[in-house]
């Protein structure tokens, strides 16, 4: 029973990762990304594909974040000056391009199938021990998001990303390199992201394309919604009571009489509602952002 | 809008078009469902009541899904043999359960519930699944956490390497793919299309029979995977239609396959021979007009007569749904007689007591002895055609 | 080489372009006219396929289809009144999330309701005549016919009426024709029960013509918003244009032979995709799109 409590433990902790990431791009910049699963995609499977080859899961993670960081930069880069509905668009129409590639290469990717037997970031340990270190890695790397989101808070940059946020064409006229921003936030995010996908790769030892499936980023939006756009500890509380719907309900089939899909529907239902219920009641989430004190 | 607020007429008869035809989709699959009259059916045999104690063993399945008429025919396949061995001498003693889980037909969700399984309900065996790309990261996942895997739907002769402690109870795609190729070259066929879906499968059985064709001298002039769950599949039968062979070789499940199967009448694809391989996959599920006249070729099992097909019959009140029963049956006994061969109910001693068993018992499916790889060393499969919708074998 | 002949290749384009261009119209028009970009606009077609296929038990489809129009738009009205408008004064962004939301919810009652396998309408497996050169079911000329029909009725509608002028006023200008006093509040419901209703007819179509699923909606989301935003979002006509030209592209990428090999057909969102990706970075505006405008 512990097992299946730190599974989910561990479950938040990616997401929460995920979730810190999309914050710092929405509610740091203001820009929705509906794609994000694209850089989580990219450290799943940089893990898994290296670890088959023999080059190690570590080298993998490395190899993941750097790739994903990249990319997000180049992202942020190609896209300009784009903002809002073209933001998003584009990005899930990368994501999807991605998801496509992935599913259509069988040699590298696995194709459809996905590739299994990713080797643990821990070394072979079994039992207890084995539970333990995974979570003790879990809760590792969200502080090291945490950590790197707050600083960013703090920075410069973080002060150039609000103003962009509330008002683009004043931080450019105040002289702020608004693409320059946004590519290094983007990086940061995607560094942030591929880190939960290959730690998640490893620990179930799978990677496939349905998890890059548009509806992953949903979730972690809801994520950053409920919890509050713009606060680092409202995308960990948020990941919290998302996944303990999402997944605390995946047993809803045990007191309810309905088939699987329906109860799979269900719970999306739950998701969504409860989205909708935020933006619309709630809309700066649970812990909103507050306006910064400014020492004079 | 505000016209609602003024207007409660409209809106009232609005919802009400609304909830009408929310109604009327539910009420159209009550309808069609019981629109088929089942002969009567005898229960399931009732338990030794000398038994006491339960042991579990658990099971990962279509239950939903694009595999769900397989899923809930390996259900049946299970419920048949735990009834049967309960009402016998149960498992050392004890009566035995199979903790049925629902894998949805995903990849991540076969994993959840084998997890589910294996830490919750703590089982030595886990019986499952049906889609290669399913089966294969599941198998890895119970051979990291110790526990024995039977796979009882899966071909793809990727299973061979996922592990010491995973067996199947079906033989593998190489196995059927040889059977196919010679089936076709002996039929006098020298240029093949083939069509599978894109997935660890599909590709694999395509591969086999590509290569066993072409070793016997014949050519494969087009191959496509399809990917699954779209709407229509027209451009990847044109494909296959341009490339002018003499027969198609298609291998197709769910509801996909139905579609493929009633357009490729509509293109007027079936003008020309159409060979079906794992042909209770498809047929079953596709308009009859769409698949008169098909040959193909299929497991033994799926070959009426037989003790256990009379037990299926007067259960159920109808013949096997798919192949894929007898395999669920004979995998459940497996599991029991490991069992109870190894003394308890501990997966190291179960993988084991396996391959012992396996020597000695004769599956419905056949003989189930199985290799060094924990794979049947022996697959009987048959040729059939379709009349009337139905899978006629010699 | 082409491995398919002209008339075919037209052909495809028709069939699969219709379905876009009917969602990319309506879905343009809409964020032209209210600046919503609604991402549960294609959940219009889902809902009327499913309605039309409930009814075609009771009704003769035809019928079904027309109440399914009906349901479709009630629904998206009903909608409008309890979420999007409170959506839209948070502002852009928000009511684009709030119709992912509802998208995602709105799929989710279909599961629910109908379960996740196809469902279609029983009939007869009918056979390809050729047309013209090009082999088409009776299903597949009844959409192109529909939803050509329908198109230059919309039209005809924008250019001709005054209503259609109202509409295109408030598109190109919405503070402008408020303060001009053009009577937005009937124009919004003018343009959403145009867009709610070519929608629900593009769903059905498809779903007569193959089968419908809960994703029905949700998989056209990209290639539909591709074409609006290629088109120039606010403009009709480069939506239709934008749509018919990449299922054209699309149906020519996907015959092109590279001596013996293909691209796999599971590749063909991907050519939408990659198209929207290049315009975004070196036209942003679209086709047809207006020069000002902050994107």
């Amino acid at each position: 029973m512990f097992d299946y409590v730190a599974w989910i433990a561990i479950l938040v902790c990616c997401y929460a990762m995920i979730a810190i990431s999309l914050n710092i791009q929405s509610g740091g910049a203001g820009m929705i990304n509906l794609g994000q699963v694209a850089f989580v995609g990219i450290g799943g499977y940089s893990v898994a594909i290296f670890s088959r080859a023999g080059m190690g899961v570590w080298a993998g993670l490395l190899a993941g974040v750097v790739i994903a960081a990249g990319a997000g930069y180049l992202l942020g880069r190609l896209g300009r000056t784009l903002g809002g509905v073209y933001w998003a668009i584009a990005t899930l129409a990368v994501a999807e391009l991605l998801r496509l590639i992935i599913s259509n290469t069988d040699t590298v990717t696995g194709g459809m199938q996905g590739l299994g037997d990713v080797a643990p970031l821990w070394g072979e340990l079994h039992g207890t021990a084995n539970t333990l270190a995974r979570l003790a890695m879990a809760l590792a790397f969200l502080a090291a998001v945490v950590l790197a989101a707050v600083h960013l808070d703090r920075s410069q940059l973080g002060r150039s990303l609000r103003i962009i946020r509330e008002n683009e064409p004043l931080a450019a006229a105040l002289g702020i390199d608004v693409v320059s921003a946004k590519s290094r936030v983007l990086a940061l995010s995607g560094a942030a992201a591929a880190l939960a996908g290959g730690f998640h790769a490893s620990d179930i030892s799978f990677v496939g394309p349905d998890q890059l499936l548009p509806f992953q980023t949903f979730l972690a939006l809801t994520m950053v919604v409920i919890g509050g756009l713009g606060r680092i500890a409202g995308a960990v509380v948020g990941a919290v009571i998302v996944e303990a719907i999402y997944d605390g309900t995946r047993y809803f089939r045990d007191f309810l009489d309905l088939a699987s899909d329906q109860i799979a529907a269900l719970r999306i239902l739950l998701v969504g509602a409860i989205l909708l219920g935020f933006l619309l009641l709630r809309p700066k989430g649970i812990i909103a952002d507050h306006p910064r004190r400014v020492r004079v | 809008m505000r016209l609602f607020r003024r207007h409660p007429a409209t809106l009232f008869l609005l919802s009400s078009a609304v909830v009408l035809s929310l109604a009327a989709g539910c009420a159209t699959t009550d309808a069609t469902d019981s629109a088929q009259a089942r002969p009567p059916t005898t229960p399931l045999p009732s338990a030794n009541p000398a038994l006491s104690g339960t042991i579990t063993i658990g099971a990962v399945l279509p239950l939903t899904g694009a595999n769900a008429t397989v899923g809930t025919d390996q259900q049946r396949g299970i419920e048949l043999a735990v009834a049967k061995i309960n009402a016998g001498n149960g498992v050392l003693g004890k009566k035995l359960a199979v903790a049925v889980e629902d894998s949805q037909g995903q990849t991540t969700a076969t994993i959840d519930a084998a997890r589910k399984l294996v830490a919750v309900s703590t089982v030595p065996v886990v019986i499952g699944e049906y889609a290669s790309g399913n089966t294969i990261p599941m198998q890895q996942f119970l051979q990291q956490s110790s526990v024995v895997g039977i796979n009882v739907g899966s071909s793809s002769i990727e299973l061979r390497g996922t592990g010491a402690m995973q067996f199947s109870t079906i033989g593998l795609d190489d196995k059927a793919g040889e059977f196919s190729a010679n089936a076709l070259y002996d039929k006098g066929f020298r240029k093949v299309a083939m069509l599978a879906p894109n997935n660890a499968y599909g590709s694999g059985i395509a591969r086999s029979v590509a290569d066993a064709f072409t070793g016997k001298g014949g050519q494969v002039v087009a191959s496509e995977l399809y990917t699954e769950g779209q709407p229509n599949y027209r451009q990847e039968l044109a494909r296959l239609a341009n490339a002018d062979p003499d027969v198609y070789v298609v291998t197709t499940y769910g509801r996909d396959g139905a579609a493929i199967n009633a357009e490729m009448y509509e293109l007027a694809m079936t003008s020309k021979p159409v060979f079906d391989i794992y042909m209770s996959q498809d047929v079953p599920d596709s308009d009859a007009k769409a698949v008169e006249g098909r040959t193909g070729m299929d497991v033994k099992s799926s070959v009426g007569g037989s003790e256990y097909e009379t037990y299926y019959r007067q259960t159920y009140g109808e013949g096997f749904m798919t192949s894929f029963s007898g395999f669920a049956y004979d995998a459940v006994f497996l599991a029991a007689l490991a069992i109870e061969k190894a003394g308890a109910p501990d997966a190291g001693k179960v993988a084991a007591a396996v391959p012992d068993v396996a020597v000695s018992y004769q599956g419905v499916t056949g003989p189930l002895a199985v290799g060094p790889d924990g794979q049947r060393l022996a697959q009987p499969y048959t040729l059939g055609t379709v009349r009337d919708g139905r899978i006629e074998f010699p | 080489m082409i491995t398919q002949q002209p008339p075919e290749l037209i052909a495809d384009a028709l069939v699969r372009g219709s379905t876009i261009a009917l969602l990319a119209a309506g879905l343009t028009l809409v964020y032209g006219t209210m600046r919503f970009a609604n991402v549960a606009h294609v959940e219009f077609a889902t809902v009327g396929a499913y309605a039309t296929i409930s009814l075609s038990g009771v009704f003769i489809v035809p019928v079904a289809g027309i109440i399914g129009v009906v349901v479709a738009v009630a629904l998206g009205a009903a909608m409008y009144e309890l979420l999007f408008r409170r959506l839209l004064v948070m502002g852009e962004m928000p009511a684009m999330i709030g119709s992912l939301a509802v998208s995602v919810v709105v799929q989710a009652v279909i599961q629910l309701a109908y379960g996740s396998r196809p469902r279609d309408v029983p009939h007869e497996l009918e056979q390809v005549s050729t047309v013209l050169g090009a082999d088409l079911t009776p299903s597949q000329v009844q959409l192109v016919a529909v939803s050509v029909s329908a198109l230059v009725l919309t039209g005809a509608l924008l250019r001709w009426t005054p209503l259609g002028r109202k509409v295109r006023a408030v598109a190109a200008n919405a503070e402008l024709a408020r303060v001009s006093g053009v009577g937005e509040r009937r124009v919004v419901a003018t343009v959403w029960a145009i867009a709610g209703g070519l929608a629900a007819i593009s769903g059905i179509e498809l779903a007569l013509e193959s089968s419908a699923t809960p994703a029905l909606g949700f998989n056209l989301l990209l290639p539909v918003f591709s074409a609006a935003i290629v088109g120039g979002l606010g403009s009709v006509l480069g939506a239709v244009i934008a749509s018919y030209g990449v299922a054209l592209l699309e149906a020519i990428v996907l015959a092109l032979d590279f001596g013996g090999s293909a691209i796999p057909v599971s590749y063909r969102p991907a050519i939408g995709f990659v198209f929207l990706l290049l315009a975004l970075i070196f036209r942003p505006r679209g086709l047809l799109g207006a020069k000002v405008r902050i994107v």
